[in-house]
């Protein structure tokens, strides 16, 4: 596991600002799905018992049926698992310095893209839908100074805070680095000049 | 015909190994790929949990069953 206080390249002053997985609603939905397939077994022994059928009769076939309903647990209990760890696995970090997106799709697929907030150019926020308006989260799209490629936070909490967040973070981290690029630009002059002295 | 009865038990081993096995993996990622968080280790927690109660409840069945038996198909 990864802390957030050992943020892999951090510099001095960095703090992590947002950290953001997808809203809890959508794990809400996905407990709901299982929850509902997890009846299934039960809602099927109920019907076989009010009208028991000559195929599910014979103690083998109660044996079968037994270890099938065992199988069929350890799958949705498997599956539930992973589709939980789908939703957690994907987390935007953002800090005083930089934007990390970490998306797991799948098991064997794994996309970690990290951007300095100097570079974004454009932070858009969008609510699609019904309840991701009810709710309140939708997704956040983060485009970078001379590429095509953004980053999407995907079903994040309160995009539009977030979003504007972002963009005062940005703009904030933007004067500092430009502060920082006439500060060294001043210096390099100092040190031509001293040596044009010499 | 007859067939033994403990195929269904291969057939159910094989099944809880094929768990076993995408279950570390699971667990794997969880490990190395999630956030130090009360929240994670929690479910991971809870899985591990839930996962051996299965298990150990499919265990009590499978030892009360008398596997010598045969199934009677025609």
């Amino acid at each position: 596991m990864f802390s957030l206080k050992y943020l892999p390249h951090k510099e001095a002053d960095e703090k992590p600002i947002f950290v953001l997985h997808r809203h809890g609603f959508v794990l809400g939905v996905i407990i709901a799905g299982f929850l509902l397939i997890g009846i299934l077994p039960l809602a099927a022994y109920l019907i076989i018992r009010a009208e028991p059928y000559q195929f599910f009769t014979g103690e083998a076939m109660a044996i079968f049926l037994r270890l099938l309903v065992f199988v069929f647990y350890l799958f949705w209990w498997m599956l539930f698992y992973y589709a939980f760890l789908d939703y957690y696995l994907d987390v935007w970090i953002v800090t005083n310095y930089r934007v990390i997106g970490v998306e797991q799709k799948g098991l064997f697929n794994r996309t970690v893209a990290e951007y300095k907030l100097f570079r974004i150019q454009d932070v858009v926020a969008e609510q699609k839908g019904f309840f991701a308006t009810l709710v309140n989260y939708g997704e956040i799209h983060i485009q970078t100074a001379g590429e095509q490629q953004v980053i999407k936070f995907k079903q994040v909490p309160s995009p539009n805070h977030v979003a504007r967040e972002l963009i005062r973070l940005v703009e904030f981290n933007k004067k500092q680095f430009a502060e920082l690029e006439k500060m060294e630009a001043g210096e390099m002059a100092n040190e031509e000049k001293t040596q044009k002295n010499f | 015909m007859q067939i033994p009865i403990f195929i269904i038990l291969i057939l159910y081993l094989i099944a809880a190994g094929f768990f076993a096995v995408f279950s570390l993996f699971l667990v794997y990622h969880a490990l190395k790929f999630g956030v130090a968080s009360v929240m994670n280790v929690a479910a991971l927690f809870i899985y591990v949990l839930v996962a051996m109660a299965i298990i150990i409840s499919s265990y009590f069945y499978i030892i009360a069953v008398d596997w010598s038996q045969q199934i009677i198909i025609f």
